[in-house]
């Protein structure tokens, strides 16, 4: 009956998308044509020309803002999207790593994978049809309080608009087929085509992102308009604009790590609510999956920051320095706290986590090195560059940089702190996985060493690229440098898997791993995850979205509401604040679906055992 | 122990130097050298 209502909720919620679309699309199609009319009546059409087919962007003034009571309209389109795009990060990342669990398991024939698979999915389907009753409110505010620029943007984007409303009917229904279909499409060929089912689900969700990126690109750097900003009917060239692949890039990893972080907490929650020692085992066994997926997809996320910023930079400096060199660079020093805290919880999760091992006593005394190069690092990351004094202070620093900590506030010394702390948790992983392993081969003394090597060339030439080319040359090699550092930095990683793999191979297991042996604490380290993560994605976005300033698209149609004017930090940080708790109550309510779909199971399932 | 260090001190060389090629070769695809500038 549940699953019923589920279904006739999608469908009902699918369909009001795609009608708001429709709706969108002809609201833009008949201010096209009344535009059209209003040029045409004004001046006439060169001879022998062809009437252009799309209108020139608006030209708008306050009363183009329509005000509902004393809403601000700026602040409501700012929390709805916001809203959305967390549901939709969540439901976009649980599938993909859904899929890859199943795969697991099929590969491995254990059935503990894929129940871990189904309950994943399980307690997250609540969240589509949030996702679309978001994305609904969210397409309804736009209209109404941005009705001339959401015209505008649906008349260039009106044939990808009607394929997203397409895709949606289509993820709804490789959706259905499976989640419900997860026990009907077992075994042999049936597990096959579930699987497939899977990818199509993954690749379509995938490419309604992209789309969707593709309008909140077009908006940052817009592409196929000619000088005057008028559609020249490339939607192609519209979608493809220059920032459209490092948001996408950037998205998608993001997604997979605030996914993992997500359903981390509830594997925490049920972990410490558990009152029996197989439940406790089972979901210790499930935040740590969930842990190792989120940090597994943070740790490559850096860098395809890193690319999305020098992109932007690329795009438009004046974009760029307003990016990291004004207002917002104080928010960067924000997100260098809440990234360094994720780093630090996950690694301090994954030392709690040792105590699972018997034979982790041995690498129990490297964790303090760990933890002082991993707080080392994060003090490096969040150092800023100028602060804000007052005259005695600058009078009592000597100036507006501190003499000693000064050069730590530049990109080059952030470069090799986030470098240093994504290889050192690398290392606390290494160590959490040998720890209850005795290698057996005969080289592994070698192999030991080889590994010591590889880290410590690896951090010398990280070091070597920050401090010769990031303090002793210019711009230019302190730029072009960054990208040997990454380089390093993965090769590191490869490398380092590749050698414990091999000599790990057949390894001799101290104990039993003591799943749910693990002390209460590091649970608290999940649900600091997700927390850290919807804070820094609303944070962030703002700033993405921040930096066009009174443009709403840049350089083409001019921002002038009411609202137009950059909010201070406080204001900002307020509503992303607002938004983060919203978010977070609306996945407990989800999630706690989830748990009253399983509990009503297990009852009707003990039931008919009785019975029987 | 002495093979230990030996091990390392080898593992170390041969891996700095594979490193400061890969540096020099993505300075030189972006059309910088890797220690002495113009």
């Amino acid at each position: 009956m549940l699953a019923v209502i589920r279904c006739a909720l999608l469908t009902i919620l699918a369909a009001v998308m795609a009608m708001a679309i429709a709706l969108a699309a002809t609201h833009a199609s008949a201010s096209a044509q009344q535009a059209q009319q209003t040029e045409d009546a004004s001046a006439a059409p060169p001879a022998g020309g062809e009437a252009r087919p799309y209108v020139p962007p608006p030209d708008l003034t306050r009363a183009d803002y329509p005000r509902i009571g004393g809403l601000n309209g700026r602040v409501v389109v700012w929390l709805a999207a916001q809203m959305h795009l967390w549901f939709a990060a969540f439901i976009l990342a649980v599938p993909i790593f859904v899929l890859i669990i199943e795969a697991v398991g099929m590969a491995t024939r254990e059935r503990r994978y894929d129940d871990l698979a189904y309950e994943f999915i399980k307690i997250s389907i609540a969240a589509y049809s949030l996702t679309a009753i978001l994305g609904g409110f969210l397409l309804f505010c736009l209209l109404i309080f941005y009705p001339h620029l959401t015209s505008y943007l649906a008349a260039i984007f009106k044939d990808a608009m009607f394929f997203y409303a397409l895709l949606f009917f289509l993820e709804s229904a490789t959706l259905y087929v499976y989640y419900y279909g997860w026990h009907w499409l077992q075994g042999g060929v049936r597990k096959w085509v579930h699987l497939t089912v899977g990818l199509v689900l993954n690749a379509v969700g995938t490419t309604l992102m992209f789309l969707a990126n593709a309008w909140l690109t077009f908006m940052m750097s817009p592409a196929g308009l000619d000088q005057s900003g008028v559609f020249q009917g490339d939607v192609w060239a519209a979608i493809h604009n220059h920032l459209w692949n490092p948001i996408n890039l950037h998205r998608f990893i993001a997604n997979i790590a605030f996914g993992g972080s997500i359903v981390g907490a509830y594997a925490a929650f049920r972990f410490l609510s558990a009152t029996r020692a197989e439940e406790r085992a089972h979901y210790d066994w499930m935040g740590y999956t969930a842990n190792f997926i989120a940090i597994s997809a943070l740790l490559p996320l850096p860098f395809a920051g890193y690319w999305l910023a020098a992109e932007i930079y690329a795009y438009s400096q004046q974009m760029g320095i307003t990016l990291m060199g004004g207002i917002f660079g104080w928010l960067f020093i924000i997100q260098a706290v809440l990234i360094g805290t994720l780093f630090l919880a996950a690694n301090y999760y994954l030392w709690c986590a040792m105590g699972r091992s018997d034979g982790a006593e041995r690498y129990n005394r490297y964790v303090k090195y760990l933890a002082a190069v991993l707080v080392g690092a994060f003090l490096v990351w969040f150092t800023p560059h100028t602060m804000v004094l007052t005259n005695e202070e600058l009078k009592m620093l000597g100036g507006p940089y501190h003499k000693v900590l000064g050069p730590l506030g530049i990109m080059p010394a952030k470069n090799v702190a986030v470098n240093v702390m994504i290889l050192f948790t690398v290392l606390s992983f290494l160590i959490y996985r040998r720890a209850n392993k005795i290698a057996q081969v005969s080289w592994k003394k070698a192999g030991n060493a080889a590994q010591a090597a590889l880290f410590s060339a690896g951090l010398s030439n990280i070091l070597f690229l920050g401090i010769y080319h990031g303090y002793f040359t210019n711009t230019v090699y302190k730029v072009a440098s960054s990208v040997p550092q990454v380089v390093t930095t993965l090769v590191v990683i490869a490398a380092s898997l590749v050698i414990d793999a091999l000599m790990y191979k057949g390894a001799r297991q101290v104990a039993p791993l003591r799943w749910g042996r693990v002390p209460e604490r590091a649970q608290y380290a999940l649900f600091l995850l997700p927390v850290a993560f919807t804070w820094l994605m609303g944070l962030m976005g703002y700033i993405r979205s921040g930096i066009r300033q009174h443009w709403h698209v840049t350089g083409i149609v001019r921002d002038n509401s009411a609202d137009a004017f950059t909010p201070t930090l406080g204001e900002a940080a307020n509503v992303v604040s607002v938004g983060a708790i919203l978010f977070m109550g609306m996945v407990i309510f989800v999630f706690w679906l989830g748990h009253v779909g399983t509990a009503r199971t297990a009852l009707a399932d003990s039931t008919v055992g009785s019975a029987a | 122990m002495a093979d230990h260090a030996i091990a390392f001190i080898a593992a170390f060389a041969a891996f700095a130097t594979a490193f400061l090629a890969i540096d020099a070769t993505l300075m030189s695809l972006q059309g910088l050298s890797l220690i002495f500038q113009p």
